[in-house]
């Protein structure tokens, strides 16, 4: 930038006619500039590729509850593709699959607590059930704040951590929401409605995600001082897969303790259950703020 | 107080009685001499006037003398037997006395060991009926200069052993202090603080608490 | 031209700013497990026998069990490890297996035993970063374990706290069980409890010197309250026999002289005496009662209980100023300082109610909390070295007994059960060098 200015100031002594000048020398700087934030912007995403791989094999055990005893790898990648192939709208969770090579046995830190968020994929619903819970529990989303939204919703999902059918119904919900919102659309708002219900899956997604970060999240505040005006912020991509990449702090909280707690409960969360249906995005980027409530 | 009454019946029966046998024999010795004396005037009249009224002769002056001496003997053995009862009575009523006077006695001792003065929730501040049960403590003291005594202080359980242990410190502290202004010298008493370690009823109410507040005394 | 050059620049630097605002963050403030989820598989043995299987068993427990005790971590049940112990490798174990168990630390042991010596090797992990963070060989005599253990566990918590814990100290109560309150004395997690004094009267309010090589105490032995500094191993020590009460010892940190109630003069003071019992000055001068002092870890400052202001509080006074400020101005009973070793807080029995709780109240008065609520009588504080811990007697199971809870209140456990009852805890300082 300076150049130019130089160059221009040099111009303007100069007189009128090299107005060219100036284009040409802003144009260099541009094109310049473009091709440096494309570079920083690309280079981090090859590299985090090859980061990832491995641990997306192992970790994610926590909720994966005894009984369902996943045979062999062979098997599991068969009924991969055919999930991908096949049944979308039963989103049986990729998790399943993606699980650990070993049978798993009883596991969980915590006293069989933690819900089993995969869902087998032999199960029947409901669907009339499932629609009329659905569709009131949309509408009570959609009239509230964002705040209580999210506050109320994570109340709602912890009660109910003991049935993996919650979830479930949830999804097939938004699904058939979105479905029929989608044949709607030429009769009624149009675009702009279908978007608030795009909005609103990812943002239950979301919440879905911080809740199972939540439940992965080890922290002793005592160790940490009993403080409670400490914050971590992280951010990270989740591929359509349930994949999680990019995870960077956005704001460190100073105690080394806690920002490791946080990493380490995000990376323990991965994979996370794929994008549900309507969400047609490349990624979804989520941030989560920790801040341990300190002395209650 | 009943033994003495009859003791004293007894005394004004046995006094009189004994006054009465007395004067009996002296009538007795009295009728002799007017006895004799009458025989010795008849002879007289033969010769009609020759031997006028004469004194008594040796016989009669030797029997009325051993009359006089044993009456004397008489009033003094009676005067003996008098004592002597008099005394035995003496003696009884001492006795008595001196039973009573040690009843008396273990009577104010139990007092002053038994009978504790009492405070209110973390005070050490005399209240009145203390002060009047401290009053009788010193009364006993200056009856009894040869004793010496400890005051023992004491807490109910409520609040901290070591707090406690203060506490008692100064309840036992305050009543000694009363004794010493109304004029206990203050060598013959020795405090000491139990503080809540030693109570003197167990239970875990305010009744007990109450009596447990106190400053009891132990003689030496 | 120009302008639309400047706008191009503007926009480009507010991209960035745009984007960065984007995100919208979901709050967690509740961490689903409040403790570091730690895993302790069985001692790998050298050779596999009944007597090494023992050991080792019984020293992973012993391990567990320990780190249970502070209050920051949580062992995870056995059964929900991956792979027998003798099969994994304790110095290159499988990480992914433990992490797929939730395990972030790792424990690995290795014992060996020669007539009657042992070698054993520890070592922790990180799991997540896969790194080796301590490991240590320990050589000893079979009966050494526990000492071992405890050193171990003391590396870890300094490599997580910053200091070095407790696991050599010992906790000094009062127990009645032989009929007569007595001094008992026990390793901190309620291991071995001994009886040190036999004066069949009445002893109070022990406390531990400086590394727990003498201990102070009241006893009624000779028919009042005076204060015996003993020696603990060696037959020596003084006693401070003054008319009226001797009572309330609290030893200045780090140094062989101690703070002690005495009223010979008539009334309840603190003084402040040599470690055999010679008086070096006088620390409280106002009428009424003062006492149960308690020593800031520097030395400098004591906080003590004085009734200067009607009813029992808790004060603080600056010894090189002079200065005396009341500290407790919540409810009418306030008594049993106790000066955390970090130095930041002061743990006391409130009584209200005829109830008693134990509080903790920052030095400068603010943030006061109730640790205790309708659990009995809680009473008597007293911190850990490290400031992580609070030993307290309560009565909610009926006898009072010795309970610890964290320095935050949770986790109140019981420490031992003994005949009687137990009150009046002392937690002594590290021993060091032991």
């Amino acid at each position: 930038m300076k150049k130019s200015i130089y160059a221009r100031a040099y111009l303007l002594q100069e007189g009128g006619n090299d107005s060219n000048s100036l284009i040409l020398t802003f144009t260099v700087s541009l094109i310049c500039h473009i091709i440096f934030f494309a570079a920083l912007v690309l280079i981090p995403g090859f590299t985090q590729h090859k980061k990832f791989f491995p641990s997306v094999v192992n970790v994610s055990l926590v909720t994966l509850p005894p009984q369902r005893q996943i045979p062999g790898p062979g098997k599991q990648i068969e009924i991969k593709s055919d999930k991908q192939v096949t049944k979308r709208k039963k989103t049986v969770s990729k998790k399943s699959v993606k699980v650990d090579q070993k049978p798993p046995k009883a596991v969980s830190v915590t006293p069989k607590e933690k819900k089993v968020k995969i869902s087998l994929k032999k199960k029947t619903f409901d669907s009339s059930k499932v629609i009329k819970s659905a569709i009131k529990q949309i509408e009570k989303k959609v009239e509230k704040t964002r705040r209580e939204q999210l506050a109320e919703t994570l109340e709602r999902i912890k009660e109910k951590v003991e049935k993996t059918e919650a979830i479930e119904r949830l999804k097939k919900k938004t699904e058939k929401d979105v479905t029929r919102q989608a044949s709607r659309i030429p009769s009624e708002v149009g675009d702009a409605g279908a978007d608030r219900q795009i909005w609103d899956i990812t943002q239950i997604y979301k919440l879905e995600i911080a809740y199972q970060i939540q439940k992965n999240w080890a922290f002793s505040e005592q160790l940490a001082g009993m403080r409670n005006d400490l914050k971590a912020l992280l951010v990270f991509k989740v591929m359509p897969d349930g994949e999680i990449r990019d995870v960077f702090f956005t704001d460190r909280s100073g105690n080394r303790y806690l920002d490791e707690s946080a990493y380490k409960a995000i990376i323990k969360s991965n994979p996370v259950l794929p994008h549900p249906k309507g969400v047609i995005r490349p990624y979804v980027t989520v941030g989560i703020r920790f801040t341990p409530e300190g002395v209650k | 107080m009943k033994k003495k009454l009859w003791i004293s019946l007894a005394l004004l029966l046995v006094i009189p009685g004994l006054l009465f046998t007395v004067s009996c024999a002296k009538k007795a010795v009295k009728v002799e001499p007017s006895a004799v004396t009458e025989p010795s005037e008849e002879p007289a009249e033969e010769k009609v006037v020759e031997a006028p009224i004469t004194a008594p002769t040796e016989e009669e002056a030797l029997v009325a003398a051993k009359e006089v001496a044993e009456e004397e003997e008489r009033k003094k053995e009676e005067l003996i037997k008098e004592e002597e009862v008099e005394a035995v009575e003496e003696e009884k009523v001492e006795a008595v006395e001196a039973e009573e006077a040690k009843l008396e006695e273990i009577a104010a001792k139990n007092q002053f060991t038994y009978e504790d003065i009492y405070f209110e929730f973390d005070k050490s501040t005399l209240l009145p009926m203390a002060l009047d049960t401290l009053k009788k403590k010193a009364e006993y003291l200056f009856d009894h200069t040869y004793i010496t005594a400890v005051i023992e202080g004491h807490c109910d359980e409520r609040g901290t052993n070591e707090y406690n242990l203060a506490l008692g410190d100064r309840r036992a502290e305050s009543a000694k202090s009363f004794l010493v202004d109304l004029g206990i010298l203050p060598t013959r008493l020795t405090t000491v603080s139990y503080g809540e370690e030693r109570p003197v009823d167990p239970r875990h109410n305010r009744e007990a608490w109450a009596k447990n507040r106190r400053a009891h005394f132990v003689i030496e | 031209m120009k302008t639309i050059c400047f706008i191009t620049i503007a926009f480009m630097l507010l991209g960035p700013a745009l984007s960065w605002a984007e995100y919208d963050y979901i709050d967690i403030s509740n961490p689903f497990l409040r403790k570091i989820p730690v895993a302790v598989p069985f001692f790998k043995t050298a050779i596999i026998n009944d007597a090494e299987t023992q050991i080792s068993s019984k020293a992973a427990d012993l391990l567990s069990k320990t780190f249970e005790f502070t209050g920051y971590f949580k062992t995870i049940d056995r059964n929900a490890y991956l792979l027998a112990p003798n099969n994994s490798d304790i110095d290159s174990p499988n990480f992914r297996n433990w992490r797929s168990i939730g395990a972030e630390l790792l424990i690995t042991g290795g014992l060996s035993v020669k007539n009657n010596t042992m070698e054993m090797e520890l070592r922790l992990f990180d799991t997540f970063k896969e790194q080796l963070l301590i490991g240590k060989i320990y050589k000893g005599k079979i009966n050494d374990q526990r000492k071992i253990i405890h050193r171990f566990c003391s590396e870890v918590i300094y490599l997580f706290s910053g200091n070095w814990g407790y696991f050599n100290s010992k906790i000094a109560f009062v127990s009645t069980g032989s009929g007569n309150k007595e001094i008992y004395i026990c390793e901190f997690d309620g291991y071995n409890p001994k009886q040190i004094t036999h004066d069949s009267s009445i002893t109070l309010s022990p406390a531990w010197s400086l590394n727990a090589k003498w201990i102070a105490y009241t006893s009624y032995a000779r028919g009042k309250p005076d204060l015996y500094i003993r020696h603990l191993t060696e037959k020596r020590g003084a006693v401070v026999a003054r008319k009226g009460i001797n009572s309330t010892p609290a030893w200045v940190p780090g140094k062989f002289s101690l703070a002690a109630t005495l009223s010979f003069s008539g009334d309840q003071e603190i003084y402040l005496l040599t470690g055999t019992g010679k008086i070096i000055k006088r620390l409280t001068h106002k009428r009424g009662i003062d006492t149960s002092p308690t020593w800031s870890p520097e030395g400098k400052k004591i906080a003590f209980v004085s009734k200067r202001s009607g009813t029992p509080q808790i004060y603080i006074k600056n010894l090189d100023s002079g200065r005396i400020k009341r500290l407790t101005f919540e409810g009418r009973y306030n008594t049993q300082p106790s000066w955390s070793p970090k130095g930041d807080k002061i743990a006391y029995s409130a009584m209200e109610n005829n109830e008693s709780n134990i509080r903790v109240i920052n030095v400068d008065g603010s943030n006061l909390v109730q640790l205790t609520n309708n659990a009995g009588e809680n009473e008597s504080p007293s911190w850990a070295p490290d400031g992580s811990l609070i030993a307290f007697s309560s009565t909610r199971e009926g006898p009072s007994r010795i309970y610890i809870m964290t320095a935050y209140g949770t986790d109140q456990r019981r420490l031992l059960t003994l005949s009687g009852e137990q009150t009046n805890p002392d937690w002594s300082p590290r021993v060091i060098n032991k």
